[in-house]
C-alpha cells in the first residue's frame, strides 16, 4: 500500500477497495475528516516521485452507484459498425461492435478510433433500444478516439429524447478510487461494471503499438482500472461516482481485470479539436472530416532512466534522443543519436521515467507548424542550440485504395513510410493486398512491392496513379506494364487484365449483406 | 545433445555460436588394400584397370587438415585434397576452405601421411594459399622447408559422353584408417547452368575432393560439390562415412570449366583480384509475356535491380532496371530455365580481370521509348569481403567485432563513408547477450565517442574495461534501418 492510500484508509474509516460498501454505524465521509484527508492525500502525493492524482474523490456507495446508473446509463450507445477495410485487393467491410458515449445535445459521440475509425456505416442502439444511423465527424488514430454524430434528422422525425453525460477530469483521479465501466462487452448491451483505478499512468513503453498498422497510444498514458470489460467494450466510458465521464475504455487482458482507458484530459483535448476541424457543406453534409493536427521533428526520444551519470547531467534534466528520421527538420538541422535535448522551444524537457515520455511527445506535437523551433542539446558534455522548421505529424500509413480490375490495393507510400523502408524517394504507391487469381496475382506481385510508374508514365503521388489507372481501365488496356521496387531493386511486371463487369454489382451485394445482417438487434460478437 | 551432421562450412561456422563438439566413436574392422600393379589403359573396366587407376590416383591425393580457431573452440577439419604440380601445390574444393571461414580463424595447416601398413599419421607443414571463386577451388602448399613427396596429377578437359563409365579414388575416414576405395558409375547427363556438372548413376561418386577418371585413367574432373555432404572427414560419429556409402555424391565438376584456375594457382602474397561490377538484385526475366513484349523470347536476359552509386556499371551509365542481353556482342550462355540468367552473368564477369573492358548491351525503357545500348564498362576490384578482415574478440563481454566492409554498408543503407565496427559473434548467456547487442550490429559510437577502426574500438574499449570496470558500456548501433542505443552492464563479480 502507498503512503496515500493507507493515509485515505485511515481517514475514511472503511475498505473502500473495489467492492461495494456495507454502510458502516460510522459516517463514512465526515466533511471534518474528508478534508483532512484530503489535504494529506494532497501533500502525499507531493511527496511521492511521481504524481498519481490528488485532492477530492468521492467513493463508491450503494446510492451513488445507482445515482451514475441513472446519469449516466441513458447516455451509453451501442454501435454496430461496417469499417472500410481493404483486404485481398477488395475494399470490403469489416464489422464491428463497440460502445460510446453521447457527450451533447447534438448528438456527438465518443468512441475508439479501432471501434468507429474509417466508418463507412454506424449504427447506434440507444439506452431506450431505439436504433439509429449515425455519422463519422473525425478520428485520430494517435489516440485511439473518434467522434461520431447520431443522425439528428432521424431523431427528430422518429422523436427520439436522448440524455448526455458529463465529461469531467482525469487529472485528479487517485489510485484506489472507485470507478464504474459501462459498455457492451461480447455484445451484450448496456453492462456495467465495478472497480477501482489501479493506475493512473500506465504506459507500454518500449513496446510500440499499432491498430492495423497506424501508430497509436504515443501522446498519453492510460487509466489503468480492474473493472472487468472485455471486447466490445471499447469507446464506453470510464465514470467516476460524481457520474463523469473520466475515461475511455480502450483495451484490456481479458479475465485478467488489468484493463485501460484514455484518460478524459487526452479525449477531451481530441474531440475538441474534432469539432473544431470538421467541415461542412451547407445542406449539412461533411465536406472533410475533423482531425488532430500534430507537429513532428522526427525525432524518437527515450527516457533517460539512470543514464544520467553517464551523459554527466543532472537528474530531472532532459530526454534522450535515441533516434533521428532520415530527412527530417531535426535530421537536417544536424540533430545526433544520443544528442539529449534539454529545451525545446524555450521549454524544458524531463523524461527520466517512461511514463513521463507522453508529455514530452505531446510537447513536440503541439509546436507551430510552419515555424522555426531552438533545440538546446547537449552533446559530449557540451551544449549546443540548433534551428529547425517545424512540420506536420504524418502516419506511415496513407490513403488507400482498391484497383478493382487488377485485383489489388494500393496505400500511398507517405514521406514516413518512405523514410523506414530507405526507398529512394515517398513517390509511388505500395501494394497492400491482391486478390488471387485476379492480374495482379497472376503476374505476381507481393505486398510490400512499390509501384513507381504504369506503361512508362511516372506515378509520383496516390492522385496521379489513380488517375493513370482510371485512364488505363477507360481504355481496356489488355497489357499494362508497371515498374516496381521490390527491395533494393527495379523490376517490371506487366498485367494481363480480363475486364470484369460484374465487379461493381458483386460488391453492392457484399454491401447489402453486411447491411441485412446488421439489422438484426440480438446479433451479439 | 545429438550431435549436428555438418553439411558444409556454413553450417559449421554458424553453429560455431552455439557450439559443435563431433565425437569421433565409430569402430570399423580394416581390411586389406588392393595390391599394386602397373598402369596400363584399358579398353574396358575389369578389376585391374580400376585398381590401377586407384592406385595412380592415390599417390597424388593427399589428406589436408587445419584448424578453426574460433571463439568456441578449436576444430580440427580433415578434407581431400589433389597435388597439382612439382612444388606440391594442393587443390581442394572451395567447400573446404570457404569464404565463409574467416581467414584469420583458419590457422595450422598441415598435411596427414597416412602410413598404409600400420596407419601411423605424419604431419607436414603446409600454408594456406588461397581461394579462387571463381573456379570453385582453394589451395595450400607445403610450408618452407617442407618437402612433399607426392606426384602431381594432371586434369585434362576431356568430355565424358552419357553412358561413358567414369572412375572416381576417395579416401575412408579415421576409423578405416583413410583406406582408398573407388566408385565406378556411368555418365547420365552433362548439365549445363551457372556451374556445369556431370551427372552420374546411382553408383555414385567418392566425397568431396575426390577426383574422377574416365576409362583410360586420365583425370577429367572432380567431385566439388554436394547438397547432401560434408567436405570435411570424420565428422559426426562416422555418419560422414556412412552417407558417403549409401548415399554418395553424384555429380562432379568437370575439368573444361576449372583447368585456368590450376594454371595460375594463388599464393598468401599475390591472391586473386576478383572482378566487379558494382550491380545488385538481379534476376532473370521470368515473365514470358515481358519477355514478348519487349521482343526477348528465347534470350538469356539478366535485370538489373539496381545499379551502386560509385561503382564501375553506375560510372558507365548502366541503369537501375537495365537488361542485359549481351557481353561483348555475345549472347549470355543459355542455362535451363530464365532463373539461371544472373548467375550465369555474374559467374562469367567473374572470370574476366579487374581493369578489363566489357561491353553490355542493354534493353532500357526511356520517355521516347525501348532502346537499345552498347556500354562499355570497365570492371573494377570487388570490394574487399568480411572474411579477410580483422576480428577481436572481447571475452569479458563476451562479443566480437570485426571491420565494417561495403557490403554492411549497402545492406543497411547507411552512407558509404560510415565508420565503425560490425558484431560478428555474440556468446550466449554474455554480458553483452543480456544487453541485447545483436549480430550484425553495426557499432558507430562507444560511450559517445564515435567509432573510427577496429583499432581505435579496441583500445577505448580496453582502456574503459580497465579504468572502470563496473561501468556500463554504452553503444550506438545502426541495425537494420533504425539506430539503437545498448547497454552492456558487466556482470558484477
Amino acid at each position: 500500500m502507498t503512503k496515500l492510500a493507507i493515509t485515505m484508509l485511515l481517514a475514511s474509516g472503511t475498505l473502500a477497495f473495489g467492492q461495494t460498501t456495507k454502510p458502516s454505524t460510522k459516517p463514512s465521509t465526515q466533511p471534518a475528516d474528508f478534508e483532512e484527508a484530503a489535504e494529506e492525500a494532497r501533500e502525499g502525493v507531493a511527496d511521492a516521485a511521481v504524481t498519481g492524482g490528488g485532492g477530492v474523490f468521492v467513493e463508491a456507495t450503494p446510492q451513488r452507484v445507482v445515482d451514475v446508473t441513472q446519469k449516466v446509463f441513458p447516455a451509453v450507445v451501442r454501435l454496430d459498425v461496417a469499417q472500410e477495410v481493404y483486404r485481398q485487393g477488395k475494399r470490403t467491410f469489416q464489422r464491428g461492435t463497440g460502445s460510446g458515449v453521447i457527450f451533447s445535445p447534438e448528438g456527438y459521440i465518443l468512441t475508439n478510433y479501432h471501434v468507429a475509425g474509417r466508418a463507412a456505416e454506424i449504427k447506434i442502439t440507444l439506452a431506450n433500444k431505439e436504433r439509429v444511423n449515425a455519422r463519422l465527424i473525425g478520428d485520430d488514430h494517435w489516440t485511439d478516439l473518434a467522434v461520431v454524430q447520431l443522425d439528428m434528422d432521424e431523431i427528430r422525425e422518429k422523436g427520439i429524447e436522448f440524455p448526455y453525460a458529463e465529461l469531467g477530469e482525469s487529472g485528479s483521479l487517485i489510485y484506489g478510487q472507485d470507478v464504474i465501466a459501462i459498455g457492451t462487452p461480447f455484445g451484450l448491451a448496456r453492462t456495467l461494471t465495478m472497480g477501482v483505478v489501479s493506475n493512473t499512468e500506465r504506459t507500454f513503453y518500449p513496446t510500440e503499438q499499432d491498430i492495423d498498422g497506424y501508430e497509436t497510444g504515443n501522446f498519453s498514458n492510460w487509466i489503468q482500472m480492474d473493472t472487468p470489460i472485455a471486447p466490445g467494450n471499447s469507446g464506453g466510458p470510464l465514470v467516476d461516482l460524481s457520474s463523469k465521464v473520466v475515461g475511455i475504455n480502450t483495451r484490456g487482458f481479458p479475465g485478467q481485470n488489468l484493463n485501460f482507458a484514455i484518460p478524459m484530459e487526452t479525449a477531451r483535448r481530441v474531440k475538441d479539436a474534432i469539432l473544431n476541424t470538421v467541415e461542412f457543406e451547407d445542406d449539412g453534409t461533411i465536406k472533410t472530416r475533423g482531425k488532430v493536427i500534430r507537429a513532428d521533428l522526427g525525432m524518437t526520444l527515450k527516457p533517460l532512466q539512470d543514464l544520467e551519470d553517464f551523459y554527466d547531467i543532472d537528474v530531472n534534466e532532459g530526454v534522450l534522443i535515441s533516434s533521428v528520421d532520415n530527412g527530417s527538420p531535426a535530421k537536417e538541422a544536424g540533430v545526433r543519436v544520443s544528442d539529449i535535448l534539454l529545451e525545446l522551444n524555450g521549454q524544458p524537457t524531463n523524461v527520466r521515467f517512461p511514463e513521463q515520455l507522453a508529455a514530452a511527445r505531446r510537447m513536440v506535437a503541439q509546436l507551430p507548424i510552419g515555424e522555426i523551433v531552438k533545440a538546446k542539446l547537449l552533446r559530449d558534455g557540451e551544449e549546443l542550440e540548433l534551428e529547425m522548421p517545424v512540420v506536420r505529424l504524418e502516419s506511415r500509413i496513407g490513403e488507400e485504395r482498391e484497383l478493382k480490375q487488377w485485383g489489388a490495393s494500393v496505400r500511398d507510400v507517405t514521406r514516413v513510410y518512405a523514410n523506414q523502408r530507405r526507398l529512394n524517394d515517398d513517390s509511388g504507391v505500395v501494394i497492400t493486398s491482391t486478390r488471387s487469381g485476379f492480374a495482379a496475382d497472376k503476374a505476381e506481385m507481393q505486398n510490400g512491392d512499390v509501384i513507381r510508374s504504369i506503361n512508362g508514365q511516372p506515378a509520383t503521388d496516390l492522385e496521379t496513379f489513380m488517375a493513370l489507372y482510371d485512364k488505363s481501365v477507360e481504355e481496356k488496356q489488355e497489357q499494362v506494364l508497371l515498374q516496381i521496387q521490390r527491395g533494393r531493386g527495379l523490376s517490371r511486371a506487366l498485367l494481363r487484365i480480363e475486364y470484369d463487369d460484374d465487379a461493381e454489382e458483386e460488391v453492392d451485394a457484399l454491401k447489402e449483406a453486411v447491411e441485412a445482417e446488421a439489422e438484426n438487434p440480438l446479433d451479439a460478437e | 545433445m545429438k550431435n549436428p551432421t555438418i553439411a558444409s562450412a556454413a553450417a559449421l561456422v554458424c553453429l560455431a555460436t552455439f557450439g559443435c563438439a563431433p565425437e569421433n566413436q565409430v569402430n570399423v574392422n580394416v581390411t586389406k588394400e588392393a595390391e599394386v600393379v602397373s598402369v596400363a589403359p584399358a579398353a574396358t573396366m575389369d578389376a585391374r584397370s580400376i585398381a590401377s587407376i586407384q592406385d595412380r590416383a592415390i599417390a597424388s591425393m593427399v589428406i589436408v587438415e587445419f584448424t578453426f580457431d574460433f571463439e568456441r573452440g578449436r576444430e580440427k577439419l580433415r578434407g581431400l585434397g589433389t597435388v597439382i604440380d612439382d612444388q606440391g601445390t594442393t587443390m581442394v574444393s572451395l567447400e573446404l576452405l570457404s569464404p565463409f571461414f574467416p581467414n584469420e580463424q583458419i590457422v595450422d595447416f598441415k598435411y596427414i601421411m597416412v602410413d598404409r601398413a600400420t596407419g601411423i599419421e605424419t604431419e607436414l607443414d603446409a600454408v594456406f594459399s588461397g581461394r579462387d571463386e571463381r573456379y570453385g577451388v582453394a589451395f595450400v602448399r607445403p610450408a618452407e622447408g617442407v618437402e612433399l613427396d607426392v606426384p602431381p596429377l594432371t586434369f585434362v578437359d576431356d568430355v565424358v559422353e552419357p553412358g561413358e563409365l567414369v572412375v572416381s579414388v576417395s579416401r575412408m575416414g579415421k576409423p578405416a584408417m583413410y583406406q582408398p576405395y573407388v566408385q565406378v558409375s556411368r555418365v547420365m547427363a552433362n548439365v549445363r547452368g551457372p556451374v556445369p556438372q556431370t551427372l552420374v548413376s546411382s553408383s555414385g561418386l567418392g566425397m568431396i575432393g575426390s577426383p574422377v577418371f574416365n576409362t583410360d585413367g586420365v583425370a577429367v574432373g572432380f567431385v566439388n560439390s554436394s547438397d547432401d555432404h560434408a567436405p570435411f572427414m570424420d565428422i559426426g560419429n562416422g555418419e560422414a562415412m556412412r552417407s558417403a556409402f549409401q548415399d554418395a555424391p553424384r555429380q562432379f565438376h568437370p575439368a573444361g570449366d576449372f583447368l585456368p584456375a590450376l594454371e595460375n594457382p594463388p599464393t598468401p602474397e599475390s591472391p586473386i583480384r576478383m572482378s566487379n561490377l558494382g550491380v545488385a538484385a538481379l534476376s532473370g526475366l521470368l515473365d514470358k509475356e515481358i519477355a514478348k513484349f519487349y521482343d526477348l523470347e528465347g534470350t538469356p536476359t539478366v535485370v538489373i535491380g539496381d545499379v551502386i552509386d560509385g561503382f564501375p556499371a553506375a560510372e558507365a551509365g548502366v541503369q537501375s532496371g537495365d537488361m542485359v542481353i549481351a557481353v561483348d556482342g555475345a549472347k549470355i550462355p543459355q542455362g535451363d530455365t530464365p532463373e539461371e540468367a544472373p548467375e550465369i552473368f555474374q559467374r562469367s564477369l567473374m572470370r574476366r580481370s579487374v581493369g578489363e573492358e566489357v561491353t553490355l548491351t542493354v534493353i532500357r525503357d526511356t520517355p521516347d521509348g525501348v532502346e537499345r545500348l552498347d556500354v562499355p564498362v570497365t570492371l573494377g576490384e570487388r570490394p574487399q569481403q568480411e572474411n579477410a578482415v580483422e576480428r577481436e574478440y572481447f571475452e569479458d563481454l563476451g562479443f566480437t567485432v570485426r571491420e565494417v566492409v561495403f557490403a554492411d554498408l549497402y545492406n543497411l543503407k547507411a552512407d558509404p563513408d560510415t565508420t565503425g565496427v560490425v558484431v560478428s559473434f555474440i556468446r550466449p548467456q554474455s554480458a553483452a547477450q543480456t544487453g541485447t547487442l545483436g549480430f550484425n550490429d553495426l557499432i558507430t559510437d562507444i560511450n559517445q565517442l564515435p567509432v573510427e577502426s577496429i583499432e581505435q574500438f579496441t583500445q577505448v574499449y580496453k582502456a574503459l574495461r580497465e579504468e572502470t570496470p563496473e561501468e556500463d558500456i554504452v553503444l550506438t548501433v545502426r541495425r537494420g534501418v533504425d539506430t539503437e542505443i545498448v547497454r552492456i552492464e558487466p556482470p558484477r563479480e
